[in-house]
């Protein structure tokens, strides 16, 4: 597992490696939660992402949260069909943009 | 440090001691190994120098003895020996020293050894202080969650699940568990079925669970509509989680009478309507975002109505059937499920098959989710006591005399379900208790009948098909949606009488009536008319109507039980 994150002007990019559970708790939130300013867009980057549980559900929340909540612009991306899957099942995709 | 030296040779002996104690250190001394094992039995030193060579007991005994007997305890044992050869080194390491120290005396040496040692030992007793620290909160921490434990499971109880037709596994992963199942015997009869999967498991989704469970009771035995219940639940938990903190839920409201259901599935795998006459399986996916995510508004609750027809079961599984995992960790996966399923359906044990091929995928770990998954079925060996009797019989308490008016306009109409409010004022109305199944399905079906057929002018006939009873709600849900005029007005008058009472019920609506004369033909006849009435001309013992069928008057007398009245 790793997080990693990269800042351009407007956005911020955060890229989960392996499984994507409790275990990232305090990785993911650090990509945001110290900004200086907050960036328009956030991007999660899930290409490298093998699993994903309930609890990484519940981080994308508290990111959408942070990201504004309903006005908040969160792209959830490069998803595998297994991840694909969990989110459609949760209905994601009403509240995040999933590409 | 207390530091014992054992060896045989006095002037060693001597030099040792005058070397540690410059350091501060406290000397016990033994000139063989019977006096070593001594002065150890009597209170064990936090160092021991030894001498390979003695008589007696020579140190390599003594030192396998040592770790034998205190090897619940940190003592170190320094090897003092003028042996260079690797062997005898070996033989020192071997027999239980941590060190060795080699003839002649290096006194920069030892002192650098024994300060070594020194430090490690105070390391152990921190970390044997806080291991013992962390398995006092542990069983703290236990006793708590099993004494937390029992409250929970009074909350979150078992309900209906114990009833014939319904079969169930919960495999709880830790002493809370995060999947909650509940079941519910309506007041009209049938079933409300609640699977919920709260983020996590342990206290926190305990915790979500208990406010939960309570509104599916308390709002089902009062009769509530099922998306009034979902409502309640996802303002709730709303509310009280976290942002981060959900539960994934499916909730089904069946109705064995009429083999319908409604149902919804929030987050949680495919459900799966399974036909044992045909073999066949329905999935029923997820259309909702989690519980307690979005407010009401947002999240839009559509139950969907279906038929459940006679020969069918409905089963729903949390994710930790799917992701359950054998040991070499393979998941169980949607394709064993479906199979399992297939397989068990026209014998009608599908959830014996799944049952029993998930046995092999319980390999208990750490981070495993909840197992949980039930079949309810709708199969016609199981009895289904429409009216359940009721036990409770009640004096002559609460009004006696009484009558509630209620006029509902087009926006309560839309909003606003009167049935529990006056079910709660009916029910306190002394022993008509008793008779609420009864009264309750006179009720309903009289204000059904006035909005859907009356006021919304919905045809009956559609609901004769399985594609038209979707379209009969669809339309419903439209109408109502669009209702701009209109009113159903319901007027209920109580009066005791010597031996029970009767009650007098009037719907009215804003509707064009219908030919209410055809209705009596078909139920003298017992057939099944779309308005509910044959049902009512046996429970109740009047049925009136007027202003061309859009007002209905109902006379409901009943009797006083006095078998336990004191």
């Amino acid at each position: 597992m790793s997080v990693t994150s990269n800042r351009t002007d407007n956005e911020l990019s955060i890229k989960v490696s392996g499984k994507f559970d409790f275990s990232c708790h305090q990785d993911f939130r650090a990509t945001y939660e110290d900004l200086s300013d907050k960036p328009d867009t956030f991007v999660v980057d899930l290409s490298e992402t093998t699993y994903l549980d309930s609890s990484a559900l519940g981080m994308l929340l508290l990111l959408r949260d942070f990201a504004g909540g309903d006005s908040a612009k969160v792209v959830i991306k490069n998803c595998n069909t297994e991840i694909k899957k969990i989110l459609a099942i949760s209905n994601f995709e009403q509240l995040f943009d999933i590409q | 440090m207390k530091i014992l030296i054992a060896e045989d040779n006095f002037s060693d002996r001597l030099i040792l001691k005058k070397i540690i104690e410059s350091q501060g250190h406290e000397v016990l001394e033994a000139e063989d190994g019977v006096q070593a094992l001594a002065a150890c039995n009597e209170a064990p030193p936090d160092l021991v120098l030894l001498d390979a060579l003695m008589p007696g007991i020579d140190g390599f005994e003594v030192a396998r003895y040592l770790k034998k007997q205190y090897s619940a305890h940190y003592l170190p044992i320094i090897f003092i020996t003028s042996l260079t050869d690797t062997e005898s080194l070996v033989k020192c390491i071997e027999s239980g020293g941590d060190d060795f120290f080699t003839k002649p005396f290096n006194q920069v040496i030892l002192n650098a050894k024994i300060n070594a040692f020194q430090r490690a030992k105070e390391l152990y007793h921190t970390v044997t202080e806080q291991k013992n620290e962390i398995e006092y909160h542990t069983q703290h921490l236990l006793q708590e969650q099993r004494v937390a434990k029992r409250i929970f499971d009074n909350i979150a109880h078992k309900g209906a699940l114990d009833e014939p037709y319904i079969r169930y596994e919960v495999s709880p992963m830790s002493v809370f568990n995060g999947d909650i199942l509940l079941a519910a015997k309506r007041p009209l009869g049938g079933l409300n079925v609640f699977l919920g999967d709260f983020t996590g498991h342990g206290l926190a989704a305990a915790i979500g669970a208990m406010p939960a469970s309570d509104i599916f009771f308390r709002m089902t035995t009062k009769g509530f509509e099922l998306y009034e219940i979902i409502q309640e639940m996802n303002t709730r938990l709303n509310s009280v989680l976290p942002t981060g903190y959900f539960c994934c839920a499916a909730v089904a409201e069946i109705d064995f009478d009429n083999n319908s259901m409604k149902f919804i599935n929030c987050g949680l795998p495919d459900a799966y309507i399974i036909n044992r006459n045909t073999g066949e399986l329905e999935s029923l996916h997820s259309t909702h975002l989690p519980l307690g995510i979005l407010d009401n508004d947002k999240l839009n609750v559509q139950i969907d109505m279906r038929p459940f027809k006679e020969g069918e079961s409905l089963f729903i599984c949390s994710d930790g059937v799917i992701e359950a995992e054998d040991d070499t960790n393979q998941m169980f996966g949607e394709h064993r499920l479906l199979e399992a399923l297939k397989e068990g359906a026209t014998s009608g044990c599908a959830f014996e098959q799944v049952h029993e091929r998930l046995k092999p995928f319980h390999r208990s770990r750490e981070q495993a989710d909840d197992v949980t998954y039930i079949e309810v079925k709708n199969h016609k060996e199981y009895e289904f006591d429409v009216f359940h009797t009721v036990d409770e019989v009640f004096s002559k308490a609460g009004p006696s005399d009484s009558t509630i008016e209620f006029s509902l306009g087009p926006n309560s109409l839309r909003n606003f379900n009167p049935l529990p409010v006056l079910t709660q004022h009916l029910m306190s109305i002394g022993n008509l208790r008793s008779y609420r199944t009864q009264v309750l399905t006179i009720l309903t079906e009289l204000y059904s009948n006035a909005l859907e057929h009356g006021v919304l002018g919905l045809n009956s006939e559609l609901k004769k098909s399985a594609h038209g009873f979707a379209e009969y709600y669809r339309q419903r849900e439209q109408r109502l949606k669009s209702l701009q005029q209109g009113f159903v007005n319901i007027c209920i008058s109580h009066l005791n009488e010597s031996h029970g009472g009767s009650l007098e019920i009037i719907v009215e609506d804003s509707g064009k009536g219908f030919d209410y004369q055809s209705v009596k033909v078909q139920s003298s006849q017992d057939g099944l008319s779309g308005r509910g009435y044959p049902l009512i001309y046996r429970l109740a013992d009047s049925l009136e109507f007027s202003n061309n069928g859009s007002r209905v008057k109902v006379v409901f007398k009943w009797k006083a039980r006095r078998s336990t009245e004191k």
